[in-house]
């Protein structure tokens, strides 16, 4: 179970049986009607949905470890795309793959890509060698010798005949994003093995054209609709009786986020939809919002709005206002997805003040 | 208004929530996957003609080895019984989880002309030791140590990526027909791990049904 089913549960209008129903047709899946990864090339080894955590959109596990450079928290590199290998020295198909880890450093070093590659219970002396002189020197290197960091990775029901959960994860590769959040779980294949990273790459390739740049860490914290998009209201502080305003909502939605645009394109989707009450002596208007921007979910193209998206709400004060100080209250609904899953829609209140000074026609 | 609103949100919050055009029915994902404990329908990677040299249909590569205790076993001394080759080695993890299955399997086929053999692929004593010591072995483990006579059945193009020959069979297993000839070959596929040898059985049983039969 994940934070943000449980949540859908808590929220107001979803009872249990529905939050449930919903969870069922998603489990971090994408949906049907969308390829799903593990049934296209080169991603045949993608974590299905039954195996359990972690899936595309969860947080990845953090976990501390030793590297040459001393103790290194894998939440260190929020802010940048990342990409998580586990090997072993021993192990002949990860050591085909490893052979190649240098070149997929090198190839998206530009684009502020980390690599990091743990060694799975390896005995730390040797593991030591064997990243001397095997693993290219861009890649960070980290001895999970006890297997405490792989075994947190291990989905529950991925490999059920192994008794070391440690091993689960050999061989596999993970895309991180800024955020910390799983992009892409792949275990190996051997029936399409390829040492290359062919299907990683092409992933990461279409991940990182999505428009989700690297950004600043960010405190680690809980994933809610509500964490991954701020709002904030703005108004004049001061406007006159009879004279028009404009109220202006940042929404700040999170890297790897994105929220449908005001029209979407398609009626079930849940359009970013703001609205102002009118208050004593002021009448809000129809919310102006920005151009949407496209967001890719594999073949289509949707209408999105993602980052900071600004929205404008004209508004009037009747000329016969009078003067106050007034609290212009409004709701912002909208829901927040990445593009494997969506969080529960939320609707919240926003509130801004104006200063309503005596028509200008006094002076 | 509580129910209303409700009604209005779910069915978008499904197909949104998938994060494309319709939603999928609930069973859909998970009925498609892999993971169960459930013995996967293919068996593993079958080893084909492409991959070269032996497969099925080809004589076996004959090699004579030391077991656990000592003895040699020869396998072309083996002709008259169905023999099923297991090659393991003590830290590769399928192997692991194969291995009390092995030896059930050795148990449920004794006194049924079927000799099972495992083959330690290029591990020191140690390593070898370790293998065994994790449970008592009901047949012959052969101590390949230079990894020769594993490589003689690797074909030579399968796993193209992975230099040392002999690790390609890691938790392979074949079976051969009296008459000495491979008659089921399949390397480990990692994302439909057979790890309780179903097809391996069949393939066992269908050799002495054959063997019976004839």
């Amino acid at each position: 179970m994940r934070e943000a089913p449980r949540r859908m549960i808590r929220g107001a209008f979803a009872s249990g049986v529905l939050a449930l129903v919903a969870l069922l047709a998603c489990g971090g899946a994408p949906s049907a009607g969308v390829q799903p990864l593990w049934e296209r090339p080169g991603l045949f080894g993608a974590v299905r949905p039954d195996m359990g955590p972690p899936q595309p959109g969860d947080p990845a596990p953090d976990f501390e470890l030793a590297s040459d450079a001393g103790s290194f928290r894998l939440s260190s590199l929020r802010g940048q795309w990342t990409l998580l290998h586990f090997t072993a020295s021993w192990c002949p198909y990860c050591d085909a793959e490893v052979a190649h880890l240098g070149a997929v450093a090198d190839a998206y070093a530009k684009q502020g890509v980390r690599v990091v590659l743990v060694g799975v219970e390896e005995e730390p002396r040797h593991w030591k060698e064997y990243a001397a002189s095997h693993v290219a020197p861009s890649i960070v290197v980290l001895d999970d010798s006890e297997g405490a960091a792989s075994r947190k990775f291990a989905p529950p029901r991925a490999q059920p005949s192994f008794d070391d959960r440690a091993q689960v994860v050999l061989d596999s590769t993970l895309i991180l994003d800024p955020r910390g959040i799983v992009r892409l779980f792949l275990f190996p294949d051997s029936k399409h093995f390829d040492p290359t990273f062919r299907g990683v790459r092409g992933e990461l390739e279409r991940l990182l054209a999505g428009g989700v740049a690297s950004r600043p860490a960010e405190a680690p914290g809980h994933v809610s609709a509500e964490s991954v998009v701020t709002i904030e209201a703005r108004a004049p502080r001061r406007v006159a009786a009879g004279e028009t305003g404009e109220i202006t909502v940042v929404l700040d939605i999170a890297p790897g986020y994105h929220v449908m645009s005001d029209h979407p394109s398609d009626p079930s989707f849940i359009a970013t939809r703001i609205r102002f009450d009118d208050a004593a002596g002021v009448r809000c208007k129809e919310a102006l919002y920005p151009p949407a921007v496209a967001f890719r979910v594999d073949h289509d193209s949707i209408p999105t709005f993602l980052g900071k998206t600004v929205v404008t709400i004209p508004f009037v004060v009747e000329p016969d206002a009078g003067t106050a100080s007034l609290t212009i209250e409004g709701s912002v609904r909208y829901q927040a997805c990445t593009e494997g899953r969506c969080l529960f829609p939320v609707t919240r209140r926003v509130a801004t003040t104006i200063e309503v000074s005596p028509a200008r026609s006094d002076r | 208004m509580r129910a209303r609103l409700a009604r209005l949100v779910l069915p978008a919050a499904l197909s949104a929530g998938c994060g494309g055009t319709a939603a999928p029915p609930p069973a859909a994902a998970s009925s498609a996957a892999s993971s169960s404990d459930s013995t996967p329908a293919e068996p593993s990677i079958a080893v084909t003609a492409e991959m070269g040299t032996p497969h099925v249909g080809d004589a076996a590569p004959d090699f004579d080895l030391v077991a656990q205790d000592g003895s040699h076993v020869k396998l072309s001394s083996l002709r008259g019984q169905v023999v099923m080759l297991a090659f393991v080695t003590s830290w590769c993890p399928f192997s692991q989880a194969e291995q009390p299955h092995l030896k059930a399997l050795a148990e449920q086929y004794a006194g049924k002309n079927v000799k099972v053999v495992a083959i330690d692929i290029k591990e020191d004593d140690a390593g070898f030791r370790k293998y065994l010591d994790r449970m008592a072995m009901p047949f012959p483990v052969l101590h390949d140590t230079s990894g020769a006579a594993t490589a003689a059945f690797t074909p030579d193009h399968a796993q193209p990526a992975i230099k040392d020959r002999s690790a390609v069979l890691v938790t392979s297993n074949i079976v051969v027909n009296p008459q000495g000839k491979i008659v089921f070959f399949t390397m480990v596929d990692t994302l439909h791990f057979d790890a309780q040898l179903v097809h391996v059985r069949h393939a066992i049983d269908d050799e002495l049904a054959h063997a019976g039969g004839a």
